[in-house]
């Protein structure tokens, strides 16, 4: 059919139109093309999701991460910033190679907790209400007075408060932070306030969001000093030095060697048992609790800012974290439970599952947790995955609670939580939850109707097969006890059922059962 | 879907093309419809029969107004059955939670017991794009029944009409009688393929390229508190936010305009740079083109325009602007925006009818983007007091805090700065795209693809992609 030609249609040159359309065609379908073709290289292709909406969403997720794009994101990123200083929507350049997280900032100068959004803003369907600190603390502090537990809450400055966009010290604080410590205060929470001791410039790195070794140390022994230092420790330290890529770089550019980010050097000092000269190890049955997110983690957890082989570090643990100093400067051994990512709920979870009689075996609950969490507000909180969660203590009984070993179950997965795009995940390692029923021991003694299970979701930011597991399947499972020490207990924890009555496993194998 | 998609651009455009090719001329409406209806179901399938529902509703009852012989009365009943039933969805998907909430408000204002919001109220979702196909599927039966419009061929006509993908969450609102023919038929040219692809790459890059920068920075500056906005921060934010506003909503306008033209549709202009006008009753006729005459088709002249005196002018006005602010969103902000803007237009008649010269061009333009950046403060914030708290930041009467020095490093970095400006000279200096793109060269096609490269591989890494029409 022919039309009249218009001023904005070509009147000449039909090859060059030609040429042009079959670009732009072109241009469109080779990703389509190179997403079917992926496709069919799959062993096996199965939608996720448990209805069409939400495979529709697979879809689309897995068209974005078509590999070809992926390519490109890093080489374009690691472009943008080495030539216009451009950050991404998680991570913003500053002067002088200072890289910043964007909910640090957002904890800074947002509307804080004590903000409450009114309901015109967008939330995505289906999301659960939004819970802040300021109603959640004091009532984990009631639970705690009631098992005999006295609660020290030590929120860590986040980076952005106390250095400038350029790695100038200084120290911003709030208004609503000062007013949430008072809070807390009057609700009868013992809060110890870190502001006063970073206040230098050597406090924290420049291409990750946590403290400096040398802050860990300072921050370590402040703690002890109020909590009782001791100057006999058996533990001896030791130092080392490494280089370190830093948590922002890898926010920025999935291929760190790509960034235009150098290692940092760090002089990292290990605590050691002075017998074997290994880290000094958490331990379960001591009266002092310390829960902690990646601030405590860090320089232990070798997956936290490091860059593998490149940086100098395997995977063993390096023993130059907050908990090891601590341990040393007061002298005595601390029950450690660290999640990266789940400071907020994630370890009082972990914790509050654990035995009742084994809880009101502690004394003293030290809480770590990267003011970040409780700072933001709604919307930046739900961006940096801040989760806010009241938690119910298990009623389960130490003895017979506790599962030695392995056990083989075939279990039917009844449901399992959700997990976003790892590309876009402040956290690059999750372990997640799943509830499993009709079960079937086949080796080992487990009498209860249903099993908790954590699997890993992703590593390095790549979904693991364990990620996709499906609803509605059955699954023979190699599971044990969900440990207390390794990458497995230090991962952020996704976890939408908390049943504190079941106990906690971790899934070392499955295979779908056809 | 979103156009600025990888699934879209990639995945469901290239398909929808073939299929819409490979379909023999007579079929494509209805290969269109049926595209449509997946690129619609892909929020939610639920929401195509909502949207089926609304055009089987306006069919019939345009069926009925346009039978012959039919009695008036008849014609009036079918008619208010039709409005009343996409208002009724309208009403309830949109301003159901926001009446249930202001009821509650004026009821502890009064000291009464509120009653709680229902439950189920919280689990609504609203249906993305349901304010412009509720309008358009409306105005096909108010046509019919002015005379204004002749019945659709048949219904899958009618069906592409109200669901045709290319204008259908973001506008342009597409009235029946300015498309009916082009259902009927259409040319498709490789010239009109060629100029679409060209208007689609440049509405693309827009999006990413200009209006995502400038969001970024109206967040950054909207979702700060604690007296973290100085002055000059809070107007940064403002101008960014009306930057982005204006290429956002205009980057879909010419990613429709675009897509329709490869399927062969003419539509009509959405923009004509709106911020160079003199005055606000200007701006409304370059802003949301669609959407100004629609209103005015169908609100202002059926409550008697200017015919009625001068006073009900202003009433009418001020009716008709309030209704538009609402129909932007169930919020009370979106509804003083609305009431400002209504003001300023009666303002502006009572000057012109009282002074005997008009304002010098520059002043009116000055004045003109002042009032729109400070109304435009109503239309971003989240709340009332938000939006007051952001005019005071404005107007130096908040005072800063310590923590503003952090927000002004951020904003007075010189990539920040560099977008603002490049935005600045794109909106006020360089021609809008239709005057751009109203005469086709080859190399504005071949800079038009390689902007859609760029903007792809932009898109990829920036991790900011926001869709500001989920409230509209």
């Amino acid at each position: 059919m022919k039309g009249e030609l218009s001023s904005d249609e070509p009147s000449g040159g039909r090859k060059t139109v030609s040429i042009q359309i079959g670009v732009f065609l072109v241009l469109i379908l080779f990703p389509l093309l190179f997403f079917g073709a992926e496709l069919v290289s799959r062993d096996q292709f199965e939608m996720e999701g448990q209805n069409l909406r939400e495979k529709l969403r697979y879809i689309e997720d897995e068209f974005s991460k078509l590999a070809t794009f992926e390519r490109m994101r890093d080489s374009d990123q690691s472009m943008l910033t080495r030539f216009l200083s451009a950050g991404n929507s998680r991570v913003i350049v500053g002067g002088k190679d200072w890289l910043h997280y964007r909910s640090d900032i957002d904890a800074v100068i947002g509307k804080g907790p004590y903000y409450a959004e009114p309901p015109s803003v967008a939330r995505a369907p289906g999301q659960r209400p939004w819970k802040n600190a300021r109603e959640v603390i004091p009532e984990f502090a009631e639970q705690l007075r009631d098992r005999g537990i006295h609660l020290t809450l030590v929120p860590v400055p986040t980076k952005s408060m106390m250095v400038s966009l350029d790695g100038q010290s200084r120290a911003l604080i709030p208004s609503y932070y000062s007013k949430l410590v008072a809070e807390m205060e009057g609700a009868g929470v013992e809060v110890f306030d870190l502001v006063t001791h970073l206040n230098d410039s050597g406090s924290f790195l420049r291409q990750d969001t946590h403290w400096t070794p040398s802050a860990i140390k300072r921050v370590s022994r402040v703690i002890a000093n109020r909590l009782g230092r001791t100057e006999s420790s058996p533990l001896i330290e030791n130092s080392l030095e490494l280089g370190m890529t830093g948590d922002l770089v890898g926010m920025l550019v999935r291929n760190r060697s790509l960034a235009r980010f150098s290692l940092m050097p760090v002089e990292l000092f290990q605590v050691v048992d002075p017998a074997t000269m290994d880290p000094v190890e958490s331990d379960p049955d001591s009266p002092w609790v310390l829960l902690g997110d990646s601030f405590v983690n860090v320089f232990d957890d070798p997956m936290l800012g490091f860059d593998g082989a490149n940086s100098g570090v395997e995977n063993e643990r390096l023993g130059a974290g907050l908990a090891e100093h601590l341990m040393q400067d007061l002298g005595r051994p601390l029950h450690v439970i660290a999640m990266n990512g789940s400071g907020a709920t994630g370890v009082r979870r972990a914790f509050a599952s654990l035995p009742d009689d084994i809880v009101r075996s502690k004394e003293r609950l030290i809480w770590v947790v990267s003011a970040r969490d409780l700072l933001l507000a709604e919307s930046p909180g739900r961006r940096a995955g801040v989760e806010w969660d009241r938690v119910e203590f298990s009623e389960r009984q130490g003895k017979n609670a506790t599962i030695d070993g392995e056990l083989v179950i075939t279990a039917t997965l009844q449901k399992k939580s959700l997990f976003g795009d790892p590309s876009t995940t402040p956290y690059s390692e999750a372990v997640y939850s799943a509830v499993f029923g009709e079960i079937k021991v086949e080796e080992g003694n487990y009498d209860q109707a249903a099993a908790r299970v954590f699997f890993w979701a992703f590593r390095n930011r790549e979904i693991e097969a364990a990620g996709r597991i499906k609803v509605g399947q059955r699954y023979r499972l190699t599971i044990s006890p969900f440990p207390m020490s390794g990458p497995v207990s230090k991962a952020k924890q996704l976890d939408d059922f908390f049943l504190p009555d079941l106990p906690l496993f971790f899934a070392d194998s499955f295979e779908e059962i056809k | 879907m979103v156009f600025s998609s990888h699934i879209f651009l990639f995945g469901f455009l290239p398909i929808a093309l073939l299929l819409y090719y490979l379909t023999p001329p007579r079929g494509r409406s209805i290969t269109l419809t049926l595209l449509s209806y997946v690129f619609y179901g892909w929020w939610n399938p639920w929401f195509v029969l909502l949207m089926l529902g609304s055009t089987l509703v306006d069919y019939c009852c345009g069926g009925i107004i346009a039978k012959e012989g039919q009695t008036r009365r008849r014609q009036k009943v079918a008619l208010w059955t039709s409005i009343t039933i996409n208002l009724l969805c309208l009403g309830f998907f949109k301003y159901a939670i926001f009446v249930a909430g202001s009821i509650g408000v004026v009821a502890g204002w009064l000291g009464l017991e509120s009653a709680a919001a229902p439950d189920f109220l919280s689990q609504i979702i609203l249906p993305v794009g349901i304010s412009f196909y509720t309008f358009q599927s409306m105005s096909y039966s108010i046509d019919l029944y002015r005379g204004d419009a002749r019945p659709a061929r048949n219904f899958p006509d009618f069906a592409c009409y109200v669901s045709m993908f290319p204008q259908l969450v973001a506008g342009p609102i597409v009235r029946y009688a300015s498309i009916a023919e082009q259902l009927r038929s259409r040319p498709h040219t490789a010239g009109g393929f060629a100029a679409g692809l060209t208007r689609f790459n440049y509405g693309f890059a827009k999006k990413i390229l200009l209006a995502n920068p400038m969001g970024q920075i109206a967040d950054l500056c909207f979702e700060a508190g604690g007296g973290s906005l100085a002055a000059a921060a809070a107007w940064i934010g403002i101008i960014a936010y009306a930057l982005q506003i204006y290429f956002d909503f205009s980057a879909y306008s010419d990613m429709a305009l675009g897509l329709g033209r490869m399927l062969g549709f003419r539509f009509l202009e959405n923009f004509d740079s709106p911020y160079k006008s003199t005055s606000f009753t200007e701006f409304w006729r370059r802003w949301h083109i669609s959407l100004s005459s629609f209103l005015r088709d169908y609100l202002y002249i059926p409550l008697g325009g200017n015919r009625k005196g001068v006073l009900r002018t202003y009433v009418n006005l001020l009716t008709v602007m309030t209704i538009g602010g609402i129909w932007h969103g169930a919020s009370w902000t979106f509804l003083i925006w609305g009431v400002l803007h209504g003001v300023i237009l009666v303002v502006e008649r009572i000057a012109r009818s009282v002074s005997p010269v008009s304002m010098p061009r520059l002043i009116g333009r000055f004045l003109t983007l002042f009032l729109l950046l400070v109304t435009w403060v109503f239309f971003r914030a989240e709340s009332f007091d938000i939006a007051v708290n952001y005019l005071k930041a404005m107007f130096g009467v908040a005072e800063a805090a310590g923590t503003s020095a952090l927000l002004n490093e951020l904003l007075f970095r010189p990539l920040v700065l560099g977008q603002l400006i490049t935005c600045l000279a794109v909106a006020f200096l360089l021609p809008n795209s239709s005057e751009f793109l109203g005469r086709f060269a080859h190399w504005k096609m071949a800079l038009g693809i390689g902007l859609l490269v760029v903007s792809v591989r932009v898109m990829a890494v920036q991790g900011f992609n926001p869709f500001l029409y989920f409230q509209f």
